[in-house]
C-alpha cells in the first residue's frame, strides 16, 4: 500500500505543484492614491504601516483610536494591485491568512461596494483609511501616498 | 497538539449505548447539507447592496456575526468520517465551537473559544455511542494593546508554536488531520499566563516575535496532561522574493508537567509561503525528552502545498516524516481535496498513505463536514 501512496502522491504533486500563471491587475494607467478623510488626525502613512494595516495586525493608530481600513470589492483591478504592491501577495494568496486569523476574531478590513461608497464613508469616519484611483480623489479627501503602477 | 486524557477519560465514561442505524450517519451529513443550503442565502443579499450604500457591512457570510457594541460571534460544527486501513470506519460529531471576542475600547479585546467534545460517534458494526459531551474553555484571554505593534495577552491561548497549533482543530484548516509531528503527546497545546507580542513591518520585512509562559494549560478546570511550567519563545520574519511571499519561523519551548521533575525541550523551524496561489507550509519540530539518549528524542517534519483548482475547490499533498520516542520512522502522504461551496460550508476529503500506523498517523480515508457562522 505504501507503494501505491508514494505513486498516487507523485502523481497528484506533479499535477498540482505546476506554478500557475502570475494573476496580474490591469487598472488603468493613473496610480493609486492611499487618502484619509479632510478631518482626519491622520497627516502620514508609510507603505510598512499600510501592510500592518490591511493584515490588521496593527489595528489602532498611533493616537490608540481604531483604525478602519476599507477595502474595493473583491475582483476589482484596483484591490488586486494595492494588493500586490502593498501586501506583496494577491487576494487570493491571503485565503490562508485571514482562515487563521477567524480563529482569533480578527476578520479581514471591512469591504465597501464602490468608489463613491469608500469616498463618502471616508469623508464621515476620521479613522478610516482607503485607496482609490487616484484621478478619483476630491476635496473631501487628503491623500497620504501614491501607489505607482508597475511600469509595463 | 497533545492529546490530554480527554479522549480516553471519555471513553471510559461512555455509559449511554444505544441502537445504532448505521442510518444516523446519512441523517447527519443530510442536515449538514440541508443547512448548507439555507445559508447560501446571506450570500445574495450582500450582493445586492446599493453601489452607494456607506454603511460598514458586517464580516462577509461565514465570517461571524458582528453584533453592537464591538461584540463578534462566531461558531463552527464538524461532522468527521474515516474508513482506516484495516479497523472499522467510524463517524463523528467532532466538535461544536462559540468563539467571542468583545472589544469595549479600542485598546482593549476579550476572547473566549467554548467547545463541546465527544458528543457522538457511530463505529461500523458498533452501537451508535454518545459520549459524556464535555464543554470546556478552549482559549479565554484579554489582548492589550500598549502600542499599535506591542500586545500584551494574558489568560489561556494556544501555545505559538510553529504554524499548526493556533489554527488546530479549525475547520478552515486545509485537511481533516494534522501532520503527526503536532499531533503528538508531548508538546503542550495551550499555554496559560501572559505573552507579549511585537508584529511589526520595515523596509518591506515583516516581524513577529513572541514570548510566552509560565504555565501550561491550567485553566482547564480539570486535570490534563499538560498541566505544568511552560516558557517559550516564537520570532518570525517574512518578505517578498520575486512573486513569493515567505515568512521563516524559529520557535523554542520548555516545559515541565507537573508530574516530571526535568524540563522537556522543543525546538521549531516553520516556513509559510504563497507563491502564484500556491500555499506552501513546513514545519520541523525537534523534542528533547529528559531521561532519555542522544539519538532517541522526537523529531519530524512534514511539507504541504495547497493550490486552487477552481474558485472554491483545493487541492493539497503532503509528505511527512515522524520519529516517535519509540519505534521506527514513519513517513506518510496525503492527497486531498478542499471544497468550500458557499461561505458557511467546508467539506474536506482525504486520503493518508503512511508505511507505519501510530496514533497519530492512521492511514485510510478521512472526511468531514463543517459549518461555520
Amino acid at each position: 500500500m505504501q507503494c501505491v501512496g508514494w505513486l498516487v502522491f507523485v502523481v497528484a504533486t506533479s499535477v498540482l505543484v505546476v506554478p500557475l500563471p502570475a494573476r496580474t491587475a490591469e487598472p488603468d494607467a493613473s496610480s493609486l492614491a492611499v487618502v484619509v478623510g479632510a478631518t482626519s488626525s491622520v497627516q502620514r502613512v508609510t507603505l510598512d504601516e499600510l501592510r500592518e494595516l490591511y493584515m490588521r495586525r496593527q489595528r489602532l493608530w498611533a493616537d490608540g483610536s481604531r483604525a478602519i481600513p476599507v477595502n474595493l470589492p473583491p475582483g476589482s483591478a484596483w484591490r488586486e494591485l494595492f494588493s500586490q504592491r502593498v501586501l506583496g501577495r494577491s487576494p487570493r494568496d491571503l485565503v490562508s491568512y485571514w482562515n487563521a486569523r477567524y480563529f482569533e476574531g480578527i476578520t479581514p478590513p471591512p469591504v465597501l461596494p464602490s468608489i463613491s461608497a469608500v469616498r463618502a464613508y471616508l469623508a464621515s469616519e476620521p479613522g478610516a483609511i482607503a485607496y482609490l484611483p487616484a484621478d478619483t480623489v476630491g476635496d473631501e479627501l487628503r491623500v497620504l501616498l501614491k501607489i505607482e503602477p508597475p511600469s509595463r | 497538539m497533545a492529546i490530554d486524557d480527554r479522549s480516553s477519560a471519555a471513553r471510559a465514561a461512555r455509559t449511554r449505548r444505544t441502537t445504532r442505524p448505521r442510518a444516523a450517519l446519512a441523517l447527519l451529513i443530510v442536515l449538514a447539507f440541508a443547512g448548507a443550503a439555507g445559508a447560501g442565502a446571506g450570500e445574495a443579499e450582500e450582493s445586492a447592496r446599493s453601489e452607494d450604500d456607506i454603511r460598514v457591512p458586517p464580516p462577509s457570510a461565514g465570517r461571524g456575526l458582528s453584533l453592537p457594541g464591538g461584540v463578534w460571534l462566531a461558531g463552527d460544527v464538524t461532522v468527521s468520517a474515516e474508513v482506516p486501513e484495516g479497523d472499522p470506519a467510524k463517524a463523528e460529531l467532532d466538535d461544536l465551537s462559540l468563539l467571542l471576542r468583545y472589544e469595549p475600547v479600542p485598546r482593549l479585546a476579550f476572547f473566549t473559544e467554548i467547545r463541546l467534545e465527544d458528543s457522538l460517534e457511530l463505529v461500523e458494526g458498533e452501537e451508535l455511542i454518545e459520549g459524556p459531551a464535555n464543554v470546556f474553555v478552549d482559549r479565554l484571554y484579554a489582548d492589550w494593546s500598549l502600542t499599535p505593534q506591542l500586545t500584551v495577552r494574558a489568560g489561556k491561548f494556544f501555545m505559538p508554536f510553529g504554524l499548526w497549533n493556533v489554527i488546530h482543530r479549525a475547520p478552515l484548516r486545509w485537511t481533516v488531520d494534522e501532520p503527526a509531528v503536532v499531533n503528538e503527546d508531548v508538546l503542550p497545546k495551550h499555554a496559560t499566563g501572559l505573552s507579549l507580542t511585537y508584529q511589526t513591518t520595515w523596509h518591506g520585512w515583516s516581524l513577529d516575535a513572541t514570548g510566552y509562559g509560565p504555565a501550561q494549560d491550567e485553566l482547564a478546570l480539570r486535570a490534563t496532561k499538560e498541566s505544568g511550567l511552560l516558557f517559550g519563545g516564537r520570532a518570525a520574519l517574512g518578505h517578498s522574493v520575486g512573486d513569493a511571499f515567505v515568512a521563516v519561523g524559529l520557535n523554542a519551548a520548555e516545559y515541565r508537567p507537573d508530574n516530571a521533575k526535568r524540563w522537556t525541550e522543543s525546538y521549531g523551524l516553520d516556513v509559510d509561503a504563497t507563491f502564484r496561489s500556491h500555499h506552501l507550509t513546513a514545519e520541523l519540530i525537534y523534542t528533547r525528552l529528559p531521561g532519555r539518549p542522544r539519538g532517541r528524542d522526537q523529531h519530524g517534519l512534514y511539507l504541504q502545498d495547497v493550490v486552487p483548482i477552481t474558485d472554491t475547490l483545493y487541492g493539497v499533498v503532503r509528505f511527512e516524516y515522524f520519529q516517535p520516542p519509540r519505534g521506527r520512522t514513519a513517513t506518510g502522504q496525503l492527497i486531498g481535496l478542499f471544497w468550500q461551496p458557499i461561505d458557511h460550508v467546508i467539506l474536506k476529503a482525504n486520503y493518508q498513505f503512511a508505511d507505519r500506523k501510530l496514533e497519530n498517523l492512521v492511514p485510510g480515508f478521512l472526511a468531514s463536514v463543517s459549518f461555520i457562522f
